[in-house]
């Protein structure tokens, strides 16, 4: 990866903050959020320019502009602005894409012209929080810890009051081994700027002595020079300078206020101000983020797939030693393989693990869709989500995205009804979409509530008939009904929305999960809204499988499809024409795999294996059962892909491979 | 266009050929094929690379020179080709690996258009060393077909 590329994949990972940050915001006004907001276009500009992305650099330079009025106070942020920004983050997007959209970027920044022309007013008015200056000195004993204090948290909840400066002095021991030894040696200068009144801050230090803790106002900017200041630390004067920069960058207020002395120090900040202890400074004020950051690293999926095929082979090279070593191993080496074997196993757990994500990554969009389809459709929606933190394979969630947004769309769409029918109904105005998900067992389980009107039977009835899908006299039962609504071609909205109804439907939704071995349930109260449920592997990787044999070759069946097994004589099989077996009653096509491979000598006896996908039944004749197997699934190249009666591969024990079979497709 | 190209020679049903090294990923031993069953007639089964179920191919099936007889020596070139952005590996059957050697390109001869009782149409060219002649191959040329169903 070249650092251009480098920079846009940062650059995108950024974008989807700030899309986050918009949205809390618009969910409430937050200085927190404003703060990320600005800083995150900030970020942007700050490389765009280095990597020839003029309009990026531009676009965010006006947005960034925009904001830090916002954060300063100057300005209210209203829902135009937030459509705007939303609407140029993905104008970002494309712009790093390398699409064409300069034309579209521009009038961007002609919106934000006229917002800006439209005068800065609101200050100090509703809402406007006024954001207060403190300098915070903190000497801690160097025994805190053991009283039972963690100090790590105290730093924690300063941040959290706002945005601050941290100058650690003394650090004569590394401060990140301070915390992780327990024992603070150092003493600390915090510049803070926040919201929070006095008292609220010196809430913070609630647990600690009066001797530790100072926390001042910062009234003038002069504090920093004056006697008061003084008693507590001797400051050079570069020193002094330094805080006082640090101060008015912080709490914007302060340069409004205070002495007309700007252009003296922007003079020296560009300097960069060549004396030692300055110098010294830019050192201590070390941000303590650092060594709070959970430590995350973004690896390309393809470094990660080659990881788990290193692993997975290795498995099943240990397996083979096994093998090769036979029944006359000495307790040693049997010892060792039992090691090996334990190991290998717990490697590959933890490689299956790297590819697991949370959840939350389709949060922002999921969203951003309600957002503009609720606005769109003129509804209101309050989304909640629940467990977001379950974790799936990286492949699973993108796949997931496309039905997910198709179930939601549908549910504002047809499922939750407008405030004014709403609030005749005795509902709340805006209607609730939940979304939870929650591991169990070897799935993960998505659900999907709304609290709209329900599925209309009556009208998936009467449309099923239009659509000749059902008999007109006949009765059915509600499952019937909601199988017809998930077959191809059927889709109730009386008009062709924008939203849903472009003629896929729920079929294409049960297609697509089904696709990442899913089901998908529907459950529906009429007036009381519906609750889609999606079951889902944990991963697309790992496979339970029934070995199969037929004729000495190997063949894997996904014992998810397996619903019975039982032996059978060739003759009772093959005694008519047609391929039919009795099955509980029923009468089942099968395939006989010898057949189908085009053998013509059969075992007197074969096993018969009822299939079971989808609620579509079949039966396939085999030599016998080997086994069961866990396996590791391996798609087919592109090569191969023709065979469709396969859906992939998988390395067995002794090194060699079996193809796993895809049953539905045999009969057709 | 560079002008010097390495060049993996071999032999296959006692033809000599050659192919840019940079379409070889390795050459391995024929180990453990595993037959895929309904698959085209040019596929001679599947074998598994680092985790990787890589189809193997005939390849003189493929380019209508007739079958290949699998024997104890028989060799399997791992080719990686190339489609636009994409990439497939796929196997090839040989006989046996001749050398490595760098060719100058522009010595190779013009592919004889008439069918020289195979599929002349995947050659790049012929080359000739000292009195033989090679056929060199071209990976896309070959697996044109299957490349297309790529998109």
């Amino acid at each position: 990866m070249d650092f251009q590329q480098e920079y846009i994949e940062e650059a995108k990972q950024v974008l989807k903050s700030l899309e986050h940050s918009l949205l809390e915001l618009e969910k409430s006004p937050d200085p927190d959020q404003v703060n990320n907001v600005y800083r995150y276009l900030h970020t942007i500009k700050g490389s765009a320019g280095m990597f020839g992305y003029d309009h990026v650099e531009r676009l965010s330079h006006e947005l960034e502009d925009l904001f830090s009025d916002v954060r300063d106070g100057i300005r209210q942020q209203d829902d135009f602005m937030l459509d705007l920004t939303l609407h140029a983050v993905d104008i970002l997007r494309d712009l790093l894409d390398g699409k064409d959209v300069v034309r579209e970027s521009e009038k961007i920044i002609e919106s934000i012209a006229t917002i800006k022309g439209t005068a800065a007013s609101g200050k100090g008015g509703r809402g406007a929080e006024v954001v207060n200056g403190y300098v915070v000195i903190l000497r801690p004993d160097e025994n805190i810890y053991k009283r039972g204090i963690n100090f790590q948290g105290v730093l924690d909840d300063i941040q959290e009051l706002g945005v601050c400066e941290f100058m650690i002095h003394n650090e004569t021991v590394p401060f990140e081994r301070q915390l992780s030894e327990k024992r603070i040696t150092s003493w600390f200068e915090i510049i803070l700027a926040s919201t929070k009144s006095l008292d609220e801050v010196k809430e913070v230090f609630l647990f600690m002595k009066e001797a530790e803790y100072v926390v001042l106002a910062i009234t003038s900017i002069d504090l920093f020079s004056s006697a008061e200041y003084k008693a507590f630390i001797a400051l050079s004067p570069e020193m002094i300078d330094a805080r006082e920069r640090m101060a008015r960058q912080l709490i914007p207020t302060l340069s409004a206020l205070a002495e007309p002395s700007v252009v003296r120090d922007d003079a020296k900040t560009d300097d960069a101000v060549s004396v030692d202890d300055a110098d010294e400074e830019e050192q201590q004020t070390t941000t303590i983020k650092k060594s709070k950051r959970g430590g995350h690293v973004s690896v390309s999926t393809q470094k990660l797939d080659q990881l788990i095929n290193i692993v997975s082979e290795l498995v099943i090279f240990r397996s083979e030693i096994q093998h090769l070593m036979g029944n006359n191993q000495r307790p040693e080496i049997a010892e060792a393989i039992e090691k090996l074997e334990s190991l290998t196993l717990k490697l590959r757990d933890s490689a299956f693990n790297i590819r697991l994500v949370p959840l939350n990554i389709l949060n922002v969009k999921l969203q951003r869709l309600i957002r503009s389809v609720s606005k769109d459709l003129g509804k209101e929606i309050e989304f909640i989500t629940e467990g977001l933190d379950t974790e799936l394979d990286r492949s699973m969630i993108n796949a997931l995205e496309a039905p997910l947004m198709h179930i939601i769309r549908n549910a504002i769409d047809h499922g939750i009804e407008k405030p004014e029918e709403r609030e005749r109904r005795n509902k709340p105005r805006k209607g609730l979409l939940k979304f939870y998900s929650y591991n169990s067992g070897d799935h993960v389980f998505i659900q999907l509530q709304d609290d709209g009107n329900g599925i209309d039977f009556d009208k998936i009835k009467a449309k099923g008939i239009e659509k000749g899908l059902l008999n007109k006299g006949q009765q059915y039962s509600e499952k019937e009904l909601l199988n017809v609504m998930m077959s191809p071609g059927f889709s109730t909205a009386d008009k062709v929305t924008t939203v849903s109804g472009r003629g896929v439907g729920m079929d294409v939704v049960k297609k697509e999960i089904a696709a990442i071995r899913g089901d998908i349930e529907v459950s529906t109260e009429k007036g009381l809204g519906s609750i889609f449920t999606l079951r889902l592997p944990l991963t697309l990787t790992v496979l339970d499988t029934l070995v199969v044999n037929v004729n000495e070759s190997k063949y894997l069946i996904p014992i998810s499809e397996v619903e019975f097994c039982y032996q059978e004589t060739y003759t009772k099989l093959f005694a008519k024409k047609s391929r039919q077996v009795n099955y509980e009653g029923q009468l089942l096509p099968f395939v006989s795999l010898r057949e189908y491979f085009g053998d013509d000598s059969y075992p007197a006896e074969g096993t018969v294996i009822i299939i079971n996908k989808n609620d579509t039944r079949m039966a396939v004749v085999v030599d016998n059962i080997v086994g069961k197997l866990q396996t590791v699934y391996k798609p087919l190249n592109n090569i191969l892909q023709d065979v469709n009666c396969f859906s992939g591969a998988s390395i067995l024990g002794d090194g060699s491979m079996a193809l796993i079979l895809n049953a539905l497709k045999l009969n057709q | 266009m560079r002008t010097q190209m390495p060049c993996l020679l071999f032999s296959l049903n006692k033809e000599l050929f050659g192919i840019d090294v940079e379409n070889v990923l390795r050459v391995i031993n024929l180990e453990k094929l595993m037959k895929v069953p309904k698959s085209p007639d040019f596929i001679a089964g599947a074998l598994s690379l680092e985790g990787n179920v890589i189809p193997v191919v005939d390849l003189g099936k493929k380019i209508e020179l007739g079958a290949t007889t699998i024997d104890k020596r028989t060799k399997v070139i791992i080719l990686q080709v190339h489609h636009e952005d994409d990439s497939i590996d796929v196997g090839v059957l040989i006989d046996e690996v001749l050398d490595v050697v760098t060719i100058n390109e522009s010595k190779v001869l013009p592919p004889v258009l008439d069918k020289m009782g195979f599929n002349t149409q995947t050659l790049d060219g012929m080359y000739k060393i000292e009195e033989d002649f090679y056929m060199i191959l071209n990976a896309t040329k070959v697996f044109e077909k299957e490349l297309a169903t790529l998109v």
